[in-house]
């Protein structure tokens, strides 16, 4: 954030270049946002939550857009809360979504759960808070770190084992 | 420039200099997408996109259809994808963004 009043000027539009053709082909996220928390898992690139319109009125967005590198097909999914992840770890063919905030909400420890293999998304909630945190795969666990719950920082640390 | 005999690297820039672009590799290629034709958040958005060959040190260039500073990247196999961003900023309360 700078000290000028300004907001961005959003788009949809998704470019993908394919290394083995040196082709490119476009497509559109279903929702224009910011904030976006992107992973690839698998065969997918699953792009979650993130924030909707202007500084002044913007709200929190749930929505999931995945691509299928495959197929070429994109499908959309719901976060269980709106809102921008803090974290997103890939482990083994699952992605989580962890924590974060949003426009209407500070301090959040969900985790949202996408099994790339069978599509199901779960929650799952973290002991400690989930913002600000950092997180990182390690064998088929994460390990999460940190983070700040207002007004204390936190030096925890957490296995979570999806 | 790239020389194959001391696996080298000189004089390497963009096509285009900016700033705010994003980055990402797939096989020996990186490619440096989009980003900022200036130094002020309401320069105008650059398209091009700078790929660079790190096996062969050739460099070309391709364009996004949409000029920006990209929200998110990610390879996934052989492709690579530059999904959304921002074309600009405006002032707030304006309603120069519907």
């Amino acid at each position: 954030m700078t000290g000028e009043n300004v907001d961005p000027v959003r788009t949809a539009t998704v470019d993908i270049y394919d290394d083995s053709t040196g082709t490119w082909t476009t497509a559109a996220l279903s929702e224009v946002r910011g904030g976006i928390a992107v992973a690839t898992v698998g065969t997918q690139v699953v792009f979650a939550g993130g924030y909707v319109g202007a500084r002044l009125n913007a709200r929190d967005s749930a929505t999931v857009d995945i691509y299928d590198s495959i197929s070429g097909m994109w499908s959309t999914a719901k976060l269980s809360r709106a809102r921008t992840p803090a974290a997103t770890i890939t482990v083994g063919c699952k992605v989580l979504f962890v924590g974060g905030a949003g426009v209407s909400s500070a301090n959040d420890n969900t985790v949202d759960i996408y099994d790339s293999t069978s599509g199901h998304w779960s929650v799952g909630h973290l002991g400690k808070g989930g913002d600000h945190l950092a997180g990182a795969a390690t064998g088929m666990n994460a390990l999460f770190a940190g983070g700040l719950v207002p007004p204390q920082i936190d030096g925890r640390v957490e296995v979570f084992s999806p | 420039m790239y020389d194959a005999d001391t696996d080298q690297w000189s004089g390497l820039s963009l096509s285009t200099a900016r700033s705010s672009l994003v980055a990402a590799s797939v096989g020996t290629h990186v490619l440096f997408a989009g980003g900022r034709l200036g130094s002020s958040n309401n320069a105008p958005r650059s398209d091009t996109v700078d790929i660079l060959d790190v096996s062969t040190g050739e460099a070309s260039v391709a364009n996004l259809s949409d000029a920006r500073e990209v929200e998110a990247v990610a390879t996934v196999d052989t492709q690579v994808v530059f999904a959304g961003g921002d074309r600009r900023e405006c002032r707030s309360g304006t309603h120069c963004d519907r």
